[in-house]
Parts: C-alpha cells; sequence; structure tokens
C-alpha cells in the first residue's frame, strides 16, 4: 500500500505466470470491456509479436479513493529479472495458469519462481488468487489436475477463465482487489 | 574538431604559468572533458560556468553586440577567466589566484 | 508524514535550474508517481505511466548493475534525437527529469544529485507511515467504500 500527495491510497495487483498464458489478453479485456472501472492510459513494453518484455500498466479504480495500479509480468523465461523488478512492492498477485497439457512444467516453474521471489508473504500479507484459463481449449487439463501441479489447496481462490472472452476475468479481478482491501483492513 | 595533441599543448602552456590553481576544458553541455582540480570541483565548474556562459551568450546576443569572445569574473581568491569556444563546442576555463 | 507540498517545491527547484528542463517526476520502486512539476509549456502526457516506465527502467538497470557486480546506481541518461531522460536514485525512490535535447547536462546532473539528497529526506519521511491520531479510520473509509464500489463493477 502505497500513497500519493493527494493522500489518495494506491494498491499495486500484478498478473504473474507462464509466458502466453493470457496476462495481457486478460488485461487488455479488463482495460477494454469492463465500464465499471475508472482506467489510465494502457502501456505496454512488449515485442512486435505482441509478448511483454518488460511488463503492462493500467490504473484503474471502482471510484472513491482508493486505486489499483495493476501490471503484467513478462512470462518468457530470459525475462527473470525485469519479473523481480516489477514485483517489488505488489499487495496482490493473479496467477494465470495456463490449461493447455503442454504447458504443465511452464505452469509449476513460473509457480516455484513467484513462491521463491515472495517467500513466506505470498498467500499470507500478499493475496493471491488463480485463474486458471483457456478453459476453452478441448483439450484442457482438468481442474484437479492443475490443482495438483501448482499444489494449491482450498485456501486459495480459484477462478477457470477464457481471457480472450472475458470469461471470468472481472471475477477473478475483484475476488483479488476484495482480497488485497480486506487484508489492508484487517491486517 | 581541434585535435588532442593541440588541445593538451595549450593545457600545458597555461598550467604553467603562475597562479594558476586549475585549468578545466568543458563541453557546451557542460560535461568536463579534461581538468587538473578534484573531480567535485571540476564537475561544478563545469556545469555552473557552462550555466552562465549560456546566458551571457543569450545576453550579447539580445544586445545585438556580436559574439562572445570572453569571461573575466573577477573574486577576492583572485580570477577565473572564461574562453567559449563555440565552434569547438568546448569551453576552457582557467583559475588563477590573487597575484 | 511530511507535507507533500515540499516535494513540488523541490521539483520547481530543479525545474527552474535549466531553461531545457521541461518536466519533473518523483517515483517510487514500485512505479507509483508521488508528485510531479512540469514547465506549462511541456507536453500533456500520462505522467503516471511515465513514472511507472521511468522507475521499472531505473531499477532494471540497476539489477543490471547487481548482476555484474559494478556497485550503486546513481544515474541513468537516455539520449533522444527530441529530448532527454535523467533518472538518479533517490533514497526509496527515483528521481526522473525530461529535458529538451540541447541542454547542460552537467548542471543537470549536478542539480540532481543536490537536491536529491533533501528529497531523498523527504521521501523516506513521507514513505514511513506514521501513525497519525484519525488517520487510520480515515484509510479505513476509503477502503470501505472501495470495496463496495468494487462489488458494483
Ligand atoms: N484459446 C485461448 N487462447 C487464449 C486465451 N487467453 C489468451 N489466449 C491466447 O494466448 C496467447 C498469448 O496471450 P498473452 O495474453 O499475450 O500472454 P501473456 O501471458 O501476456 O504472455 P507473455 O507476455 O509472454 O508473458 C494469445 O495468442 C492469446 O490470444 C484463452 O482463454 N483461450
Ligand atoms: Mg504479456
Amino acid at each position: 500500500m502505497r500513497k500519493d500527495d493527494q493522500g489518495r491510497i494506491h494498491l499495486k495487483l500484478v498478473f504473474y505466470g507462464p509466458s502466453l498464458g493470457g496476462k495481457t489478453t486478460a488485461l487488455r479485456w479488463l482495460y477494454g470491456k469492463v465500464e465499471g472501472l475508472q482506467k489510465g492510459e494502457f502501456t505496454a513494453i512488449e515485442d512486435e509479436t505482441n509478448r511483454t518484455l518488460f511488463f503492462d500498466y493500467v490504473p484503474m479504480s471502482a471510484g472513491g479513493r482508493v486505486l489499483f495500479d495493476v501490471f503484467t509480468v513478462a512470462g518468457q523465461k530470459r525475462h527473470k529479472h525485469q519479473r523481480k523488478v516489477v514485483l517489488q512492492g505488489t499487495d496482490g498477485i493473479l496467477f494465470v495458469a495456463d490449461s493447455s497439457p503442454d504447458q504443465r512444467e511452464e505452469n509449476t516453474e513460473s509457480f516455484e519462481e513467484l513462491k521463491m521471489f515472495l517467500g513466506d508473504d505470498l498467500g499470507r500479507n500478499i493475496p493471491i488468487v488463480v485463474m486458471l484459463n483457456k478453459r476453452d481449449l478441448p483439450n484442457r487439463m482438468s481442474r484437479d489436475e492443475m490443482l495438483d501441479l501448482l499444489g494449491l489447496g482450498s485456501n486459495v481462490p480459484i477462478y477457470e477463465t477464457i481471457a480472450l472472452q472475458g470469461v471470468g476475468v472481472k471475477r477473478a479481478f475483484q475476488a483479488i482487489a476484495r482480497e488485497v482491501i480486506l487484508k489492508r483492513m484487517y491486517k | 574538431m581541434i585535435s588532442q595533441e593541440k588541445l593538451q599543448a595549450i593545457l600545458q602552456r597555461l598550467r604553467a604559468q603562475e597562479g594558476v590553481r586549475g585549468v578545466v576544458v568543458t563541453t557546451m553541455e557542460g560535461l568536463p572533458l579534461s581538468s587538473d582540480i578534484d573531480p567535485d570541483t571540476t564537475e561544478s565548474v563545469a556545469a555552473i560556468i557552462t550555466s552562465l556562459v549560456g546566458k551571457a551568450m543569450d545576453a550579447v546576443r539580445e544586445l545585438k553586440e556580436g559574439n562572445l569572445s570572453f569571461l573575466t569574473l573577477d573574486t577576492s581568491k583572485g580570477q577565473i577567466n572564461i574562453a567559449p569556444e563555440p565552434k569547438e563546442g568546448l569551453i576552457l576555463v582557467v583559475l588563477k589566484n590573487n597575484e | 508524514m511530511s507535507e507533500p507540498k515540499v516535494f513540488d517545491k523541490i521539483l520547481t527547484e530543479i525545474i527552474r535550474q535549466d531553461k531545457g528542463v521541461k518536466k519533473c517526476i518523483l517515483v517510487d520502486k514500485t512505479g507509483l508517481t508521488i508528485a510531479n512539476v512540469s514547465k506549462l509549456s511541456a507536453f500533456v502526457v500520462d505522467t503516471d505511466s511515465i513514472g511507472a516506465i521511468a522507475s521499472a527502467v531505473f531499477c532494471a538497470s540497476e539489477e543490471q548493475g547487481k548482476n555484474l557486480q559494478i556497485g550503486e546506481l546513481e544515474i541513468v541518461t537516455s539520449e533522444f534525437s527530441g529530448g532527454k531522460i535523467f533518472a538518479s536514485a533517490c533514497g526509496k525512490g527515483v528521481l526522473c527529469v525530461v529535458s529538451e535535447a540541447e541542454v547542460n547536462i552537467g548542471m543537470i546532473r549536478l542539480v540532481m544529485k543536490k537536491q536529491g539528497v533533501q528529497l531523498a529526506e523527504e521521501l523516506d519521511k513521507f514513505l514511513a507511515v506514521e501513525p497519525m491520531p484519525g488517520k487510520d479510520e480515515l484509510d479505513e473509509e476509503d477502503l470501505k467504500s472501495a470495496l463496495e464500489e468494487l462489488e458494483r463493477v
């Protein structure tokens, strides 16, 4: 939690997860399609194939004096140091897992890396919500298989999403925003 | 642009003169190129003298007095001689002690 | 907590030092823009995203320096055909100055270093969340109403 010079509260949310999992797609959908959110400009630092090189960033607000600074990380393995930079001061994580069966390893690697970066804070001081994305794929992994893969229990909110169509994205976002606010109110 | 050898020769000559405390050459961007005094003072001299030269040039231009060729600051410690060389993009600064 | 106006005062001081300076932004290392000052004539831009990139670029260079073990990062200069961007370490934050292409670089560096010290002190005070009477309840009000707004989105 941070404050700006006008005394407004800023909370930083970060979309994390393997490359091509759908982080940017989900954020773009929130940006373009959710009318109840007030948004600033969309900043994207990406290559010509639209893969994120450093981060995407949009400031958002549901009204009032609380703002969410929403970032996505660059999922490709070589951008590890950029991810560390983007994670600085994060208040909450939206982990976007890829349901394609060929992304098993990428999912676990990314999740392990996140745990390594945030340590004990993850899930305690820094709430996490997980999106199982690309649920439209015919050969998608089952929900249980994915939760097993990531070693997730019932304590983490899980949302099945199709970022391309926006299915479940708004609810996942509301969930992490809510968790983060509650964490601040009853810390 | 002036050759390094030529520049070094000029600096040598200046430094050898009596009462000269320091000689600094800076770019018109305020970045020091050569200096025989400590780095912190050099940085300040380069930045502040460049800014002064810019203002003096503006003044000369406004007054339609041609081009600025030389500036001398008389101080209680001595003298600062400033020679702007816009063609080279350089400013020569010589710090002198009181006689 | 220190008076936010103090940031504007220091940033204004920096912007006045050289006529080529167009914009000064103070960001923290999470990418949040804390304060900014612009010359009237300066282009209108989205300061939040400028701040986010400035912070990230600085921190990325810092990370690079750590990997290469070449010490502390002091200043990052980006030169464009139509202008320059300077970013310097400033305690828990990053001080960012945007200028025209033709500018007294030495002066900007000097001023950034000098004012950076004072700015860093103020920033530390500002970021140290000291509980003030009545302030926590205010924050709680803000958070509560955000929670309600969120459900309506
Ligand atoms: N079928 C399907 N494809 C999706 C879905 N969400 C995203 N995609 C596709 O996945 C590809 C990658 O999406 P991005 O959002 O760019 O992925 P990213 O996680 O930001 O990737 P990095 O920037 O490399 O970390 C794009 O071609 C999307 O169209 C989904 O729900 N279903
Ligand atoms: Mg992306």
